[in-house]
């Protein structure tokens, strides 16, 4: 991750002793050829020797040794010997060209030098922005890299960074709780760092804006507007380049965070565009699920009003028993819709220690007030421990279960109610099954009962089943948000099995236990 | 001599259907559709000598909470007060019932339980808690606080002193809820009034004692989230 630092690459050093090498070389040459070769053959290596030696030595002693050596060769090697004065006129054209060429050459040599160590420069300053960039593409937030960034302006510039980061949007005042500051600044600093934020610009020495101040000031630009500054103290920023890169890296920082905190407004709309769509559908198909109970009461009670008269005392009771099933029935929705709500928002368990028994029995209880009471087959293992939960919602879920297994079941045949505690899984857990023999659930539908308002049976068997769409959803969650899980196995021989996993809490060990521990022997009543 | 039911409800559907079935029982009803209507009703009656017997109490009302007026009886009267209310969290009747209602009906709720609680509120009708309420019968059981006894078929029933503690404050609070906290503490004392363990570990061994399947109580009833609730006896 600090790898970004990268040490700009060093400026290439002249070499001195290939250079003079290069010349000693020349030299050794020259004097070797020079009973072979005349004059003007002689004067073509020291273009060389220069030309050569050009390329490892700085401009300045290249220019001086070529002036020293040109006379040399006069002195030594063009007639009359020993002096710098020419005879022949072809000879004192030779040495100026010579001269001029060698300088031609210095001067070319050390413009492509400069060249090259400028594209040299540019490609290292390449490789840090491209580095910088990915590292803050990859990061999911910017705000991690604030050192980083800090550190990597110090190191460009060598001088101590100070930076100024805005948590979100730009505030009315320069509020720094709406801000970070990284690193160390004055107040009249600081009022720069916010200026600077706030006017999107740079400012300070070499910027062309508040020349007088001693220091440098870069802002974290964005589009169109800034998300921070960066503080360079006591530096200037002559060179157009230098600024240019240092710039690109605040900005990239700016962008980085931009993005980011588009990212999360991105987020927020979506979560709130879920929400709104759950409310919607939650409201669709409540209204939906609510006219159906509604047209058979108002049906029913209009009939009873109206047609009082054409009526039996066998279809009166008929027709008012149809209202109180119905409403009853809008009444489990309700009921249903709210704990659901009421568990989305807030998540919130009244648990307390609780026994399986009292909760199954007041199951039972229930349903025999429904007339139902002996369709439920309840079977309880021996010594089962307390849970740990909330009764009402728990009584809630095993309640929609029965509910469930009661009205996709045969009329009259027996639904099964067993709790356990399974040792198959690790660490064991309650479980507490509900089984009918009815005709089982499609597994094409089999996760999807879980989702708020799917029916099962609607469309594979093309016959309406009553229900509120919500009650395995409310189920589902209920289970969760006890630490547990419910699902559903249809065996082969037909039926369906609801499986309710609630986790084992350890009891309270508490200095009374003794005294209030069963003593089954008896003391006297 | 008739009962006297004074009935604070706002929504006069509801007023009018609970009027009617209670006029059909023989009940005298006064109603009222507010909070001051219904405390004007009760300190009028009460200044004029007219005896109200039973009040029905609505929460949510226009002008205020129902809960104001039970606090503000309950300063001067202990005639029976039944809550009828459309919340249903546990937390909100156990308030109630520890307020010092007599019992809490949760909306929509059947004209046949209402009735079964008025009278089981009207029995115990101006009894503290502590009453002499010693006997109890009922499927078989049979219990005599002052003679220390549990019968069940006719057989006597063994049980600790802690179980026989836990059934005797049901039985002097027999078809009434009693809720975990209060139980706790009239058993235990109040410093263990979070011990809700206790009560069900205690509570599985009274019901493996009296009643015929555990599962399925008859007598020891357990009112989720609230507290239990011994069956009214014959």
């Amino acid at each position: 991750m600090n790898s970004i630092l990268i040490a700009p690459a060093p400026p290439k050093k002249s070499s001195f002793w290939l250079g003079g090498v290069i010349w000693l070389v020349g030299w050794v040459a020259i004097c070797a050829l020079d009973q072979y070769l005349d004059v003007n053959n002689l004067a073509m290596l020291l273009v060389l020797a220069s030309a050569l030696a050009s390329v490892c030595l700085p401009w300045r002693v290249s220019v001086l040794l070529t002036i020293i050596f040109v006379l040399v060769f006069d002195w030594f090697f063009v007639a009359p010997y020993g002096t710098l004065t020419v005879d022949l006129q072809q000879h004192t054209l030779l040495l100026l060209v010579i001269l001029v060429v060698n300088l031609l050459v210095i001067s070319l040599m050390n413009i492509l030098r400069a060249q090259s160590e400028r594209a040299l420069q540019h490609a290292s300053e390449a490789d840090i922005l491209r580095q910088w960039s990915d590292l803050l593409l990859e990061s999911p937030e910017p705000h991690q890299h604030l050192q980083e960034l800090q550190e990597l302006l110090a190191q460009l510039s060598n001088r101590t960074v100070t930076l100024l980061v805005l948590n979100d949007l730009l505030p009315e005042t320069d509020d720094l709780q709406a801000a970070q500051l990284l690193g160390d600044a004055g107040i009249e600093q600081r009022h720069a760092l916010w200026y600077c934020t706030r006017n999107n610009q740079p400012l300070g020495r070499g910027t062309g804006r508040y020349e007088m101040f001693a220091d440098v000031y870069l802002p974290l630009r964005a589009r169109g507007h800034a998300l921070g500054a960066a503080l360079l103290n006591n530096f200037a920023v002559h060179e157009f380049s230098t600024r240019v890169h240092l710039q690109a890296i605040c900005d990239q920082f700016g962008n980085a965070l931009e993005r980011y905190n588009l990212h999360q407004q991105d987020i927020k709309t979506r979560e709130e565009a879920q929400s709104q769509l759950v409310r919607n559908t939650l409201l669709a198909a409540i209204s939906h699920d609510y006219r159906t109970p509604l047209a058979t009461i108002m049906g029913a009670a209009s009939s009873l009003s109206e047609q009082t008269e054409k009526l039996d005392a066998t279809q009166q009771q008929q027709l008012v028993r149809r209202i109180y099933d119905e409403a009853k029935r809008l009444n489990t929705m309700t009921h249903n819709i709210l704990q659901l709500a009421r568990l989305d928002a807030d998540n919130q368990l009244a648990c307390d220690w609780q026994s399986a028994e009292e909760i199954l029995g007041e199951l039972t209880r229930r349903w025999r007030g429904r007339q139902l009471g002996h369709r439920l087959n309840i079977q309880l293992d021996a010594a089962l421990p307390l849970l740990w939960c909330d009764a009402v919602l728990i009584g809630q879920l095993l309640e929609n279960l029965v509910d469930n297994a009661l009205k996709y079941s045969l009329a009259d045949s027996v639904v099964l109610i067993h709790a356990t505690v399974s040792k198959h899984i690790e660490p064991a857990v309650f479980l507490i099954s509900v089984i009918d023999n009815g005709q089982g659930i499609d597994s094409r539908w089999r996760d999807k009962i879980f989702e708020p308002f799917q029916r099962g049976a609607i469309s594979v068997e093309g016959k309406p089943t009553p229900g509120a769409g919500v009650g395995l959803a409310l189920c589902k969650a209920i289970a969760h948000a006890h630490g547990g899980d419910i699902q559903v196995n249809c065996p082969v021989n037909g039926g369906s099995c609801f499986e309710l996993y609630l986790p084992l809490r350890d009891l309270p060990h508490d200095l009374h236990n003794d005294e209030v521990l069963p003593n089954k022997s008896g003391d006297r009543p | 001599m008739s009962i006297h039911v004074l009935l604070v409800e706002d929504d006069r559907e509801l007023r009018a259907t609970l009027r009617d079935a209670l006029l059909l029982e023989g009940y005298k009803l006064i109603t009222a559709a507010s909070l001051s209507e219904g405390i004007a009703i009760a300190t009028n009656a009460r200044s004029a000598g007219n005896k109200l017997d039973l009040f029905l109490l609505d929460l949510g009302l226009p002008d205020g909470d129902g809960e104001t007026l039970l606090a503000q009886l309950r300063k001067q009267l202990n005639t029976p007060v039944i809550v009828i209310s459309a919340r249903e969290q546990e937390g909100q009747k156990i308030r109630l019932l520890d307020l010092g209602a007599d019992d809490y009906l949760v909306k929509p709720f059947g004209i046949g339980e209402l009735l079964a609680r008025m009278r089981v509120a009207l029995r115990h009708k101006g009894v503290p808690v502590s009453a002499s309420i010693t006997q109890y019968n009922k499927a078989g059981v049979v219990i005599d606080l002052a003679a220390h006894s549990v019968t069940r078929n006719g057989e006597q029933v063994h049980l600790t002193p802690t179980e026989f503690n836990l059934l005797a404050r049901l039985v002097r609070s027999a078809g009434r809820v009693v809720t975990h906290r209060q139980l706790l503490n009239d058993v235990w004392g109040a410093e263990f009034i979070d011990h809700t363990h206790y009560l069900r570990l205690y509570m599985a061994q009274l019901r493996a004692k009296l009643e015929v399947d555990s599962a399925d109580p008859i007598l020891l009833l357990t009112e989720p989230g609230v507290g239990y609730r011994l069956a009214d006896d014959e």
